[in-house]
C-alpha cells in the first residue's frame, strides 16, 4: 500500500496534479472558511443595491433580491463540496459493499447484482438522478442520495472486477485454509488489494459528482432557495444577462474551477498510481 | 457473427426488462393515488373507486404491470395527469426536437473534434499540441448550462445575432430553424467535442507507434497517407464507441440545454412534468429515452463488432 503524504507528493510532481490540487485546494478552503472571509451574509438582503454592479462593498455585484454574490459564492461551493464528497462516498460504501459480495460469493447473488447493475446504467445519469429526485421531492438531502445512486453501480463492478481477479489468488487461499472466515477474507484480506481502483475511481466521480448537484439546483431540483447554490445560481442570472452580465460569470468560474481541479487530480492519480499497478 | 448479434441481443432483454420494471414502479412508489391524481383535488370517493376500477389499480401489481406493458407495446403510454394529453402523442411531438438538437450537437462535435485532434497529433509535442489538449480538459470540465448562458451572452445579449431562444420547426422556416439551433448544438456538443477530440488524439497516437506504421513509412508512404490511410482508420473503431457513450451525456445534456433555450424537447417536456409531478409524463418520458439508450449501446457494440471482426469470436 502506498502512504498518503507520499502519494500527494507524487500528485503534486505532475503539471497536473500541481493544477488541480492547487486548484481544488483554493477552493476547499474558499467553502470551509466561508463563514470567516465572507463580507456579508449570504441570505442578508441589501434594500436598494438589487443588481448592483461589482464594487468594493460587493465585489461580485449582487443578486436581484440584493443579496452579496461573492458570499453566496462561496457559501454555495460547501453545499458543493458536501453534497459531491457525501454522495461518492455513499456510493462508494454501497458500491464497493455489493461489488465484494457479488465477487466474492459469485453465482445467483452475483447475477442478481449484475443485472441491477446494469439496469441503473441503462438510465443516462441525469435521467436518472431527475427520476429519484421526483420520487422524493427536491431538496439538497435528495440531490445527494440521486447521485449517489447514480455512482452505486461504477463502484459495485469496478469492485467486482477486482475481487474476481485477486479471490484466486495465493494469499486469499492461505488466509481460508488458515481457518478465517468469510468476512475476515473479504475485508481484511481482499478489500485492501481492490482500494487502488476504487480510490481512482472516487476521484473521477468527485467531479462527475459536482456537475450533476450543479444541473439538479440548475433545473430547480436540487439545493432549494434561499440556500445558495452554483448550479441554481447560474439559472436566475440567465434571466438578467441584459442588466447584470456579471450575475453568473462568477458562479460559473467558480465550479468550473472546481470541477476542473477534480478531474486534473483524478488525471494525475490514474497516471501515478496505474504506472504502480499495471494492471489498472 | 450472426451468433454475436443474437447473445448481444438476448443480453439487452433482461435489462430492457428490468428497466420497465423500474419505471412501471415509479408510479407506484410516489405518494398519493393516480386515480386521485387524474381526477384532481375535488372528486368524490365514488369517482376515485370507479376510475380505480377503470384503471385497473385495484389488481394485484404483477397483473397491473403486464397490462401496462401490453399498453406500451402498442404504443399507449396513458394520459398525462395535467392535462389529459396521450403521453405517446407528448413524446411524438417533442422527440423531433431532441433528435434535431443531439445530432446538431453531434455534427457540431465530430466538426470540432477531428480537425483539433489531428491537429494536435500532427503538431504533436510541441506547444500548439499543449495548448490543444489543456483546452480541451477545460472545454470538458465546463457546464453545458454556463456555456449556454456565456452563448446566449455573447452572440444574442451583446452581438444581436441569434435569439436568445425559441424554436421553429426546420419545415417551416429552415434557415430560422438551423439559425436558432446554433447555441443548443454548440453547447451541447463542446463537452462531447473534447471528449472525443482527446479520445482520438490518443488513440492516433498510440497507432503510429505501431509496427504496421514503420513498415508503411519504410515503404515511403508519405506522412500524410500513413496519418490519414492507416492510423486514423484504426483509430476510428474505438471512437464509435466513446461516441455511442456519450449518448446518456447527450440526453442529461439536452434536458439542460432545452432548459436554457426554449426547446420543446423531450427534456424539456421531463422537466416540466417532473417539476408539476406529473408521474404518468415522467414515467413515460423516461421509458422510452431510456429505451432509446439501451438500443443505441446495443447499435454500438454491433458496430464495433462489424469494425473490428476479432470481436465476434470472443
Amino acid at each position: 500500500m502506498w502512504s498518503r503524504s507520499g502519494l500527494v507528493a507524487r500528485l503534486a510532481r505532475r503539471p497536473r496534479g500541481a493544477v488541480g490540487l492547487g486548484l481544488t485546494g483554493v477552493l476547499v478552503a474558499a467553502a470551509v472558511l466561508a463563514p470567516l472571509v465572507s463580507p456579508h451574509d449570504p441570505l442578508a438582503l441589501a434594500k436598494g443595491f438589487e443588481l448592483a454592479r461589482p464594487s468594493t462593498a460587493f465585489p461580485f455585484g449582487t443578486d436581484e433580491l440584493g443579496r452579496d454574490l461573492l458570499s453566496r459564492v462561496l457559501y454555495g461551493g460547501r453545499v458543493s463540496l458536501v453534497v459531491a464528497s457525501v454522495s461518492v462516498l455513499l456510493a462508494s460504501a454501497v458500491g464497493v459493499i455489493v461489488g465484494l459480495a457479488g465477487g466474492y460469493f459469485g453465482g445467483v447473488w452475483d447475477a442478481v447484482i449484475m443485472r441491477l447493475t446494469d439496469t441503473i446504467l441503462a438510465f443516462p445519469a441525469v435521467i436518472l438522478a431527475m427520476a429519484v429526485v421526483s420520487l422524493l421531492s427536491p431538496s439538497s438531502f435528495n440531490a445527494m442520495l440521486a447521485v449517489a445512486m447514480v455512482g452505486i453501480p461504477t463502484f459495485a463492478r469496478l469492485t467486482r472486477g477486482a475481487v474476481l481477479a485477486e479471490r484466486e489468488r495465493e494469499y486469499v487461499e492461505a488466509a481460508r485454509a488458515a481457518g478465517a472466515s468469510d468476512l475476515y477474507t473479504i475485508f481484511r484480506t481482499i478489500l485492501p488489494n481492490t482500494l487502488t481502483p476504487v480510490l481512482i475511481q472516487v476521484t473521477v466521480s468527485m467531479g462527475f459528482a459536482v456537475l450533476l448537484e450543479a444541473g439538479l439546483s440548475f433545473l430547480g431540483l436540487g439545493t432549494q432557495p434561499p440556500q445558495p447554490s452554483w448550479g441554481a445560481m447560474l439559472f436566475a442570472s440567465a434571466s438578467f444577462l441584459n442588466q447584470a452580465p456579471w450575475y453568473g460569470f462568477f458562479p460559473g468560474v467558480f465550479l468550473t474551477a472546481l470541477v476542473l481541479g477534480l478531474n486534473l487530480i483524478a488525471e494525475a492519480l490514474q497516471e501515478a498510481l496505474s504506472r504502480q499497478v499495471g494492471e489498472y | 457473427m450472426a451468433r454475436y448479434v443474437g447473445a448481444r441481443l438476448l443480453q439487452a432483454v433482461p435489462v430492457l426488462f428490468l428497466v420497465s420494471v423500474l419505471v412501471f414502479s415509479l408510479i407506484h412508489l410516489t405518494p398519493g393515488d393516480p386515480a386521485l391524481e387524474l381526477l384532481g383535488p375535488n372528486a368524490v370517493p365514488e369517482q376515485v373507486a370507479a376510475l380505480r376500477t377503470d384503471l385497473g389499480l385495484d389488481r394485484p401489481l404483477p397483473v397491473q404491470y403486464v397490462v401496462w406493458m401490453g399498453h406500451v407495446l402498442r404504443g399507449d403510454l396513458g394520459r398525462s395527469y395535467l392535462n389529459r394529453f396521450p403521453v405517446a402523442k407528448l413524446l411524438r411531438r417533442s422527440w423531433p426536437v431532441t433528435l434535431q438538437l443531439t445530432m446538431g450537437a453531434l455534427v457540431l462535435a465530430l466538426g470540432l473534434a477531428a480537425p483539433l485532434a489531428l491537429g494536435a497529433v500532427r503538431y504533436r509535442r510541441t506547444w500548439a499540441d499543449q495548448v490543444v489538449v489543456a483546452g480541451l480538459v477545460v472545454a470538458y470540465a465546463t457546464p453545458t448550462f454556463w456555456i449556454a448562458i456565456l452563448l446566449v451572452f455573447l452572440l444574442s445579449v451583446r452581438l444581436g445575432w441569434i435569439p436568445p431562444s425559441g424554436y421553429v420547426p426546420p419545415w417551416e422556416a429552415p434557415a430560422q430553424a438551423l439559425r436558432l439551433l446554433i447555441m443548443p448544438s454548440f453547447a451541447l456538443g463542446l463537452g462531447v467535442a473534447a471528449v472525443l477530440a482527446r479520445f482520438l488524439r490518443a488513440t492516433v497516437l498510440e497507432e503510429l507507434a505501431r509496427e504496421y506504421v514503420r513498415t508503411a513509412r519504410a515503404k515511403g508512404l508519405a506522412e500524410r497517407g500513413v496519418l490519414y490511410r492507416h492510423a486514423v482508420r484504426n483509430a476510428l473503431i474505438p471512437v464509435v464507441t466513446v461516441l455511442g457513450l456519450q449518448f446518456g451525456t447527450f440526453m442529461g445534456g439536452a434536458v439542460l440545454t432545452e432548459a436554457i433555450f426554449g426547446l420543446p424537447g423531450i427534456g424539456r417536456l421531463l422537466w416540466n412534468a417532473v417539476q408539476a409531478r406529473d408521474y404518468a409524463v415522467v414515467q413515460g418520458t423516461i421509458l422510452v429515452t431510456t429505451g432509446v439508450f439501451v438500443l443505441i449501446n446495443l447499435l454500438t457494440d454491433l458496430c464495433y463488432g462489424l469494425l473490428d471482426p476479432r470481436i465476434r469470436y470472443q
